[in-house]
C-alpha cells in the first residue's frame, strides 16, 4: 500500500464512522498514523487524526466474554480449535463457543488481527466480562489480505 | 458436622447474602458469591471464597438468569444453591434446573413454590382442611362477573391476583361505584407484574393485624413452628417493623394459629423453611388463612432472636439430608424482638428511593442489637435493587425493653450520603399506640404519615 493518497484516507474515515471500531492504526512504507473517534465530545465524522513518527506501539485489545458459561475453544471435544494462537482472523471468523447448559453461544470477531493470547483453556467457566483473547488489529483492521 | 453440602452458591446479593455466607462459614461450609458487574466490590463479594461475575446490573440480566446460575454452580463445583429471598426464591424453576443438574436446592420442593405460589389453589386447599379462610370468590373473568361476586362478598372487599404477592395487583375497593376503575387497574397491574392477570375477590378486613408463623418442615416429614411474628406495620403492604411475639395475639389464639400453620405445612410435606401468613380481625377476634411463603422471609430474624434457633442453618441442614435439629417441645420463645427495616428512602419525599454513596455509616452497638446489614463506608446504593440497607434487630426480656433497646440503636445508627429511613422508624417507636399495640395493618397510612409530615 504505497503511496497513499488522501482520497485513501478520507474512505478510511468514512469506513471507520460506519463501522463498531473506536481506533486504527495505518502503517505503509512512508506513513504511519492512528486514527481514534475522540469520546461523544465530538460528531464522529470528524474523528482526530494523528502522525505518529516513532515505531507503532503494538496494541492489543481483549476480546471479553459476553456472558457467564463454559468456553469451547472447539467445535467437538478433540476437534482443532476455532483459533490458536497468532492466526490471523477476520470478522465473523468463530472464535469459540459459550456453552449455558444446553445453548450454544457462538462469540465471532468483529474486527481483523492476529490473536496473541488465548487465556481459558477448553471446558473452563469463564466469567461475564473476562478476557478470552488478546488480538493484535491488523493494520488493515478493515479490508484486504495480512 | 459431617454435611453432604460443602459448598454453597449464594444467588442473591445484599444482606441476605452476608447473611447466608455467615450461616455457611458457621457450618464450616465454603461460598461462593455471584454477583452483577455493580456488585463487585459488595460485602458478599469480599466475605465469600469465591466470587463470580453473573452479569450486568440488570437483575433480568443477572440474578434472574436460571441457566447462568445454574452454570456458575457447576463451574465453581458448589454442590447447593441457596437462593435467599426475592429474586429467584420463588421461582420453580431454580429447584426443578437445582434437581436436573444434581444440584441440592436449599428451599422446599418445585412443586411447594408452584402449589403455594397459586393463592387460589392455597385458599381451597386450606379451606378443605378446615381453617378459615377469608370469605370471597373463584376467579372472576371480568367485571360483570366481579360486580356479582362483590356483592355476594360483601363490601368493602380486596380485588387481589391469583399470582399475587407483594401487593400487586391489590385494590381495596369500599363502595361499587368503585369496582370498575379497579377492577381494570388491578387486572392490569397483575399482568404486568406476573404476567398474569387472573383477579379473585376477598372481604376487606378494616382492622387487621398481619401475623404469621414460621413453620420448619424436614425430610422426614416432621414439620415444627417457630411461633408468630407481627408484621401489621406496613406502607403500601411493605412490612417496615415487625416483631415477635404479637402484643396481641393471646395464647389462645397463638395455640390456634400455629396448629392451623402445622396443618397446612404437614399437609404438602413442606420442605425448609416457611411461613404460614394469616389476617387477625382485631373486632372479631379471629384469623384467616392469608397465604403461604415459601422461602426464607426478610424479617427472619425475630424469630431467632427469641427461639435460638438459627433458620438458615436449619435450611441448610435440611437440605442435606438432616432431620430439623429439635422437636417441638424442645421450641421456647424467650423475651421479645422488634426489627426495623432500614432503607435508603426519603420518607419526607413520599418514600423516594434515595441510591448514592453512603458516607459514613456507623453501625449501633449494644448487647441487645444485632444488625443484619451489607452496607460499609463508601458502598454505593444500586438504583436498580431494592433499597433495604439494613435490619436493626433489637431484643428485650419485655416489649418495653425492647422498644427501649431499638431506640437507642435508632439513635446509634449514623448513615451519611443518602437519606434513610431511621428518623421514621424513631417517630414510631415514640408514638404512645405503638408502644401499647395499638395498631392495624393500616395504621401507617391512615394515621402515622399525616402525623409524620405535619411534625415540627
Amino acid at each position: 500500500m504505497k503511496g497513499v493518497t488522501r482520497e485513501d484516507i478520507i474512505s478510511l474515515l468514512e469506513i471507520l464512522r460506519e463501522s463498531s471500531i473506536d481506533e486504527m492504526c495505518l502503517q505503509t512504507s512512508d506513513l504511519n498514523f492512528r486514527v481514534s473517534k475522540s469520546g461523544k465530545k465530538h460528531d464522529p465524522g470528524t474523528a482526530e487524526v494523528k502522525h505518529e513518527i516513532s515505531e507503532p506501539q503494538q496494541q492489543l485489545l481483549p476480546i471479553k466474554a459476553p456472558m457467564l458459561g463454559f468456553f469451547r475453544s472447539a467445535p467437538l471435544p478433540g476437534a482443532s480449535p476455532f483459533v490458536s494462537v497468532n492466526q490471523y482472523i477476520k470478522e465473523n471468523e468463530i472464535l469459540c463457543i459459550i456453552n449455558v447448559l444446553d445453548q450454544q453461544n457462538i462469540l465471532k470477531a468483529d474486527f481483523r488481527g492476529y490473536v496473541r493470547q488465548i487465556f481459558p483453556s477448553d471446558g473452563e467457566m469463564v466469567e461475564f466480562q473476562q478476557t478470552l483473547f488478546l488480538v493484535e488489529p491488523a493494520n488493515n483492521a478493515l479490508g484486504g489480505t495480512p | 458436622m459431617n454435611l453432604s453440602i460443602s459448598r454453597v452458591l449464594i444467588a442473591n446479593r445484599s444482606e441476605i447474602a452476608v447473611r447466608i455466607i455467615g450461616a455457611c462459614q458457621e457450618l464450616g461450609i465454603e461460598t461462593v458469591a455471584v454477583v452483577s458487574e455493580v456488585d463487585r466490590e459488595s460485602m458478599p463479594a469480599k466475605m465469600a471464597d469465591r466470587v463470580v461475575c453473573i452479569g450486568p446490573a440488570q437483575p433480568i440480566k443477572s440474578y434472574l438468569k436460571v441457566d447462568t446460575i445454574i452454570s456458575a454452580a457447576l463451574g465453581t463445583g458448589c454442590d447447593a444453591i441457596h437462593p435467599g429471598y426475592g429474586f429467584l426464591a420463588e421461582q420453580p424453576e431454580l429447584p426443578d434446573a437445582c434437581e436436573q443438574y444434581g444440584l441440592s436446592f436449599i428451599g422446599p420442593r418445585a412443586e411447594h413454590i408452584r402449589r403455594m405460589g397459586d393463592k387460589l389453589f392455597a385458599r381451597k386447599m386450606v379451606a378443605a382442611l378446615g381453617i378459615p379462610v377469608i370469605p370471597g370468590s373463584e376467579l372472576v373473568r371480568d367485571f360483570s362477573e366481579a360486580t356479582t361476586a362483590a356483592v355476594k362478598t360483601g363490601y368493602p372487599i380486596l380485588l387481589k391476583a391469583a399470582a399475587g404477592g407483594g401487593g400487586k395487583g391489590m385494590k381495596i375497593v369500599k363502595r361499587a361505584k368503585d369496582l370498575k376503575a379497579a377492577f381494570y387497574e388491578a387486572s392490569a397491574e397483575a399482568r404486568s407484574a406476573f404476567g398474569d392477570d387472573r383477579i379473585y375477590i376477598e372481604h376487606y378486613i378494616p382492622d387487621a393485624r398481619h401475623i404469621e408463623v414460621q413453620v420448619l418442615g424436614d425430610r422426614f416429614g416432621n414439620i415444627v413452628h417457630l411461633f408468630e411474628r407481627d408484621c401489621s406495620l406496613q406502607r403500601r403492604y411493605q412490612k417496615m417493623v415487625e416483631e415477635s411475639p404479637s402484643p396481641v395475639v393471646t395464647d389462645e389464639l397463638r395455640d390456634q394459629m400455629c396448629r392451623a400453620a402445622l396443618l397446612i405445612a404437614g399437609n404438602i410435606e413442606y420442605l425448609s423453611a416457611g411461613t404460614v401468613e394469616f389476617i387477625l380481625d382485631q373486632t372479631e377476634q379471629s384469623f384467616y388463612f392469608l397465604e403461604m411463603n415459601t422461602r426464607i422471609q426478610v424479617e427472619h430474624p425475630v424469630t431467632e432472636m427469641i427461639t435460638g434457633v438459627d433458620l438458615v442453618q436449619e435450611q441448610i441442614r435440611i437440605a442435606a439430608g438432616l432431620p430439623v435439629g429439635f422437636s417441638q417441645d424442645d421450641v421456647m420463645h424467650d423475651g421479645h424482638a422488634i426489627e426495623c427495616r432500614i432503607n435508603a428512602e426519603s420518607p419526607d419525599s413520599d418514600f423516594r428511593p434515595c441510591p448514592g454513596k453512603i458516607i459514613e455509616w456507623d453501625p449501633p452497638r449494644g448487647d441487645n442489637i444485632r444488625l443484619d446489614t451489607h452496607c460499609y463506608p463508601g458502598y454505593v446504593v444500586q438504583p436498580y435493587y431494592d433499597s433495604l440497607l439494613a435490619k436493626i434487630i433489637a431484643t428485650g426480656h419485655t416489649r418495653t425493653q425492647a422498644i427501649e433497646n431499638m431506640q437507642q440503636a435508632l439513635a446509634g445508627l449514623r448513615v451519611s450520603g443518602v437519606d434513610t429511613t431511621i428518623g421514621f422508624h424513631q417517630f414510631i417507636l415514640q408514638n404512645v399506640d405503638y408502644q401499647r399495640g395499638f395498631f392495624n395493618t393500616s395504621w401507617i397510612e391512615d394515621t402515622l404519615i399525616g402525623k409524620y409530615i405535619q411534625r415540627a
